[in-house]
């Protein structure tokens, strides 16, 4: 039995404007086992997003817990967050999130010069990651100069160049076609294989059947769980 | 790390072109103007610095207090020095100093010839060998322990052994001074620097004076330099001074002289006394164009920090993947400080370029002799790299704290806008235009008081009036030269002056005996001319007749006197009053004095025989039908080249030998207002600055703003908006913040210039329209800046606009 990474419960977060108070997450209880590929679905605004966010440290939930790696984090400061995320955690956009100035090898390596990783190392580990992704070809381009489908698997090097545990990644396909989607998809799952802990926010019923188990939302809250298939 | 930052910055820059442009240039500019305004600043700082015992070294300044008025002179009674080296062992060295001239010749030049060669010369004076030990001139030939003690002995620079002598060895050769004496040239020093609040050309042994008493003689006034032997003397000598003044100086019940010291490294800055060898500048306007520089830096620095912020929103999603890959606030904040840090940088170096570039400009402007090589010391490059450091900070701080305050959270999801960051631009917006407005109104004050200046030069002002020297009484048949003049019909009136007009000092004054109705004495002084001296000096007659050659007796008995001397008198019906003088008369060698009676004919308008910064006080006109020191030639203004060579040929036939000296009366009068013409220049040329520093920048801010509302645009067009009406949708906003900062700028600059104004005795009048026009030009440039975007934009096809997104 593989140990929880992350273990929420009754977690709480609520957006207030001056009018209007939206309930994001409502009490919200989940858990995801160590190697375990999970896809979340749930339509517009049923808080999936706010979810990720919250499980990839960019965001503090109101109330709960938030229990990672068995440590309670859900009191974490930015700092304590940008740590731990830095080190433990990748993230895939929908929109790919590349920056436009930097070429295909320097996005790539920014998380390891934030991490603080020499530079013959980096270039190293960048080229690992760009070979596997089998975008190496295209190293010196920048982001606008690739297809969709290269930008994401540079988006995905640049996600698992710091070797993280665990990999959130939003609606990964959301503006590719479906072969480029199938592809990245392929990627994910490889990942997954090596060990790699995956929580993905998806609308696509077709690429939530790569996981291990669906989790429905609405309105905040878990409603259906359906598992797959067993994690190896 | 630091490498990724500069490949981000570096990119960032080439890809944004215009953004880069504006941030670059308008850091440049500002920069360059700084730079300029250092020099400058550094330029008058180091005037007589470059003597190594500068400290020690003070001079010796007079008090004089009457019951009319108090007066201070950089001068002092010759025989001070002597008495000081002897009476006070803390003094290391004295030495006097006095212009040549002042014994010589009536003017303030002196003619030196050798052979062939002769010019008018002004910086000669009398001095002791021990001004050598003081001041850190070199001499480059001949010794100062012998070389200036025998009377007839002069040093000369080493730019007039130049032009006297040239390659040949001045060494033993003689100058012919001032037409008769020579003096034998035992020694060459290395020209003055040029920030030194004195300059010789020449510097003749004080023992060549021949007046004989004036080592002894407490009424010649020369300048008193010494040099202690300690700093700390300083309070101990001006106490032997006050005992000395007891002592030594005659006194008066009327009036009462004390002398005090003055640091040698405060006379340039800090004198505002009488009789200075030289104009000497002033540490207000140093303030005042340090302030200028600081507000152009400023604006410059806020164009930076508008750009940066209103181009957040597209530099928000960088940051918001930095910090999801795990930037921490201080990485990001190093990153923007140090992208500011590299841009300033690089606007530094072309800024150093430019200035270097303009530095001629400046010196045109500011008439001084200031080179590129001659500034570049080591502190100013220090003081440079600490503006450097200041101005990144200050540009670099609040898009840096802005930027790295970004979650990533929203600006992943495009939501980032704030609000804030509008208010603060509009802010800087609205602060860049006051500071430009400010400068505007200045510059047009100043512009208009330089005009009224001008205006109020004497003689007709489409004329040009040419002032000759009469050198010695050389013109002999004044009167046939006036005939022979007036022959030209370029020439409108001739008339002979004892004073440059508009250059009159009121210490020439004279006391009559009585004036009719007045029962306390008054002193006033008392101008000679003929009966062209009015009309050629635009005077305007106001009651009564001018002198006339048909009054055969106006010579003895006449006057004229001006409106101020009517009202000191008290005169309700000036014309026919009575003035009685003492006239001193020689004769079998007997001086005889005896009362003259002269009657007021005419009273004149109070015309500005000083400066307009002086009241006009009572004046008394005689007439004088004998040649006075000079000639007024007033000419209509056409072709004055012309008559000047007729003016000149008709001189050589009365004068033959002697070269006619002139000069243009405006010359003169322009010279005295010399800083404040520096003045208006600076201002107009900054004011011209900081509004194109502040026009970039709301170029850059329009560009965005229009880049940012593309759609909204597209879709206003869609739904039938005019093109009008989106060019009044995209400028109303801007023309609004420019019209705040004139309503904040217009009070603060009238009280700037009021109070420069209070300077002048004579002055306009600070009028609504200079406000309008200042106002109107900022509104209208803003106008062009804005709307050239607004117009590209709002004709844009809106198909165009709307697939952007």
């Amino acid at each position: 039995m593989q140990n929880n990474m992350i273990k929420i419960s009754n977690l709480e977060k609520i957006y207030r404007t001056e009018e209007v108070e939206t309930i994001a997450l409502n009490k919200m209880n989940m858990e995801v086992k160590e190697g375990e590929f999970v896809a979340v679905m749930g339509p517009s605004g049923c808080g999936k997003s706010t979810l990720l966010n919250i499980l990839g440290l960019l965001d503090d939930p109101n109330g709960g817990s938030f229990l990672f790696n068995g440590e309670e984090i859900a009191h974490y400061n930015e700092r304590q967050r940008a740590n731990l995320r830095k080190r433990t955690i990748g993230f895939v956009f929908q929109s790919f999130n590349l920056i436009d100035e930097l070429t295909v090898f320097e996005n790539v390596e920014l998380p390891l010069i934030y991490t603080g990783v020499k530079a013959s190392e980096r270039k190293e580990r960048v080229e690992a990651a760009l070979d596997k992704m089998q975008i190496m070809h295209r190293r010196n381009h920048y982001p606008q100069q690739l297809s969709g489908g290269q930008q994401q698997r540079v988006a995905v090097a640049r996600a698992v160049v710091n070797q993280p545990k665990l990999i959130l990644a939003d609606e990964p396909t959301g503006n590719l076609d479906s072969s480029n989607g199938n592809e990245v998809m392929a990627l994910l799952t490889d990942l997954n294989d090596a060990g790699t802990t995956i929580v993905m926010v998806t609308h696509s019923e077709h690429d939530a059947k790569y996981a291990h188990r669906i989790i429905r939302m609405l309105d905040g809250q878990t409603v259906t769980e359906s598992i797959l298939r067993e994690q190896l | 790390m630091f490498r990724n930052y500069f490949i981000t910055t570096f990119r960032i820059l080439m890809r944004n072109k215009l953004y880069s442009f504006i941030n670059i240039a308008g850091l440049t500019i500002g920069l360059a103007a700084c730079i300029l305004i250092l020099f400058y600043i550094q330029f008058e700082f180091g005037f007589d610095r470059y003597n190594k015992k500068a400290n020690r070294i003070f001079r010796i300044t007079e008090n004089i207090q009457t019951p009319d008025r108090i007066a201070s002179d950089a001068t002092s009674p010759a025989p001070l020095a002597a008495t000081l080296q002897s009476d006070f062992s803390g003094i290391e060295k004295t030495a006097r100093m006095v212009q040549m001239s002042h014994f010589i010749s009536a003017y303030h030049d002196v003619l030196v010839s050798y052979g062939p060669k002769e010019f008018y010369e002004k910086s000669m004076y009398f001095t002791d060998p021990s001004f050598f030990k003081i001041f850190a001139i070199s001499l480059l030939k001949g010794n100062i322990k012998n070389g200036l003690t025998r009377p007839y002995t002069i040093f000369i620079s080493s730019s007039i052994a130049q032009k006297y002598f040239g390659k040949n060895d001045p060494i033993g050769k003689t100058l012919d001074i001032a037409g008769s004496q020579p003096y034998e040239v035992t020694g060459v020093f290395k020209d003055f620097p040029p920030n030194s609040h004195i300059h010789a050309d020449f510097l003749a042994s004080f023992s060549s004076i021949t007046s004989g008493e004036t080592t002894s003689d407490w009424g010649v006034q020369v300048y008193t330099y010494i040099l202690l032997k300690n700093k700390s003397d300083a309070s101990a000598i001006q106490k032997r001074l006050s005992f000395i003044e007891k002592k030594s100086v005659p006194s008066s019940k009327d009036e009462n002289i004390s002398f005090s010291l003055m640091p040698l490294l405060r006379i340039h800055l800090y004198s505002r006394l009488r009789f200075e060898p030289e104009p000497q500048g002033n540490i207000k306007y140093l303030y005042l164009f340090g302030a200028i520089a600081l507000l152009i830096l400023i604006i410059a620095c806020l164009n930076y920090i508008n750009m940066s912020t209103a181009r957040s929103t597209k530099r928000a999603l960088e940051t918001g993947v930095r910090k999801v890959m795990g930037a921490s606030r201080a990485q990001l904040l190093r990153q923007y400080f140090f992208e500011s840090f590299l841009l300033n940088s690089l606007a530094f170096a072309f800024a150093i370029a430019l200035a270097r570039l303009l530095l001629p400009y400046f010196n045109t402007v500011t008439g001084l002799p200031i080179s590129f090589d001659s500034v570049s010391s080591l502190w100013i490059f220090i003081i440079l790299g600490v503006v450097l450091c200041i101005t990144s900070l200050l540009s670099g701080l609040y898009p840096a704290v802005l930027l790295s305050s970004f979650r990533p959270v929203l600006v992943l999801k495009g939501k980032i806008f704030s609000e804030s960051g509008v208010r603060l631009r509009r802010g800087l917006v609205i602060f860049q235009f006051t500071a430009s407005i400010i400068l505007i109104i200045c510059a047009i004050v100043l512009e208009r008081q330089m005009k009224y200046i001008q205006n109020n030069m004497p003689g007709d002002k489409d004329g040009v009036v040419i002032l000759i020297r009469n050198r010695d009484g050389k013109l002999k048949d004044y009167a046939s030269f006036k005939t022979e003049l007036l022959r030209n019909p370029q020439i409108e009136s001739v008339t002979t002056t004892q004073f440059i007009p508009g250059f009159a000092h009121d210490e020439e004054s004279f006391e009559p005996n009585d004036i009719e109705g007045v029962d306390h004495k008054v002193s006033l002084p008392i101008f000679y001319g003929d009966t062209s001296f009015v009309k050629t000096l635009g005077i305007r007659l106001i009651e009564g007749r001018n002198f006339s050659g048909n009054y055969p007796l106006d010579k003895q008995n006449a006057v004229l006197v001006n409106e101020a001397a009517v009202e000191r008198f008290g005169w309700k019906e000036p014309v026919g009053k009575y003035i009685w003088f003492s006239e001193s008369n020689f004769s079998n060698g007997q001086v005889s004095f005896s009362r003259v009676k002269k009657q007021v004919i005419g009273v004149v308008n109070d015309f500005h025989y000083q400066s307009l910064r002086e009241m006009v006080s009572p004046v008394i006109i005689e007439m004088a039908e004998t040649p006075l020191l000079y000639i007024a030639v007033q000419t209509n203004g056409y072709n004055v080249s012309q008559t000047l060579s007729f003016i000149k040929s008709t001189w050589k036939t009365f004068v033959p030998g002697e070269p006619m000296d002139y000069n243009y009366l405006k010359n003169d009068y322009t010279a005295m207002y010399r800083s404040d013409y520096l003045l208006g220049n600076i201002f107009r040329n900054f004011a011209m600055l900081a509004i194109i520093i502040a026009c970039l920048g709301l170029f850059g801010l329009i560009a965005f703003t229009v880049e940012r509302r593309t759609k909204e645009i597209g879709i206003r067009k869609v739904l039938g908006a005019s093109v009008q009406s989106i060019v009044a949708l995209l400028s109303r906003e801007f023309v609004l913040l420019v019209l705040i900062a004139f309503v904040i700028a217009s009070p603060i600059a009238w009280w700037i210039m009021n109070k420069w104004l209070q300077n002048f005795a004579y002055k306009i009048h600070i009028g609504w329209w200079i406000f309008l026009v200042a106002g109107v030009v900022a509104v209208l440039l803003a106008l062009i800046t804005v709307g050239f975007q607004a117009i590209k934009a709002a004709v844009a096809n809106p198909v165009e606009s709307l697939r952007t997104e």
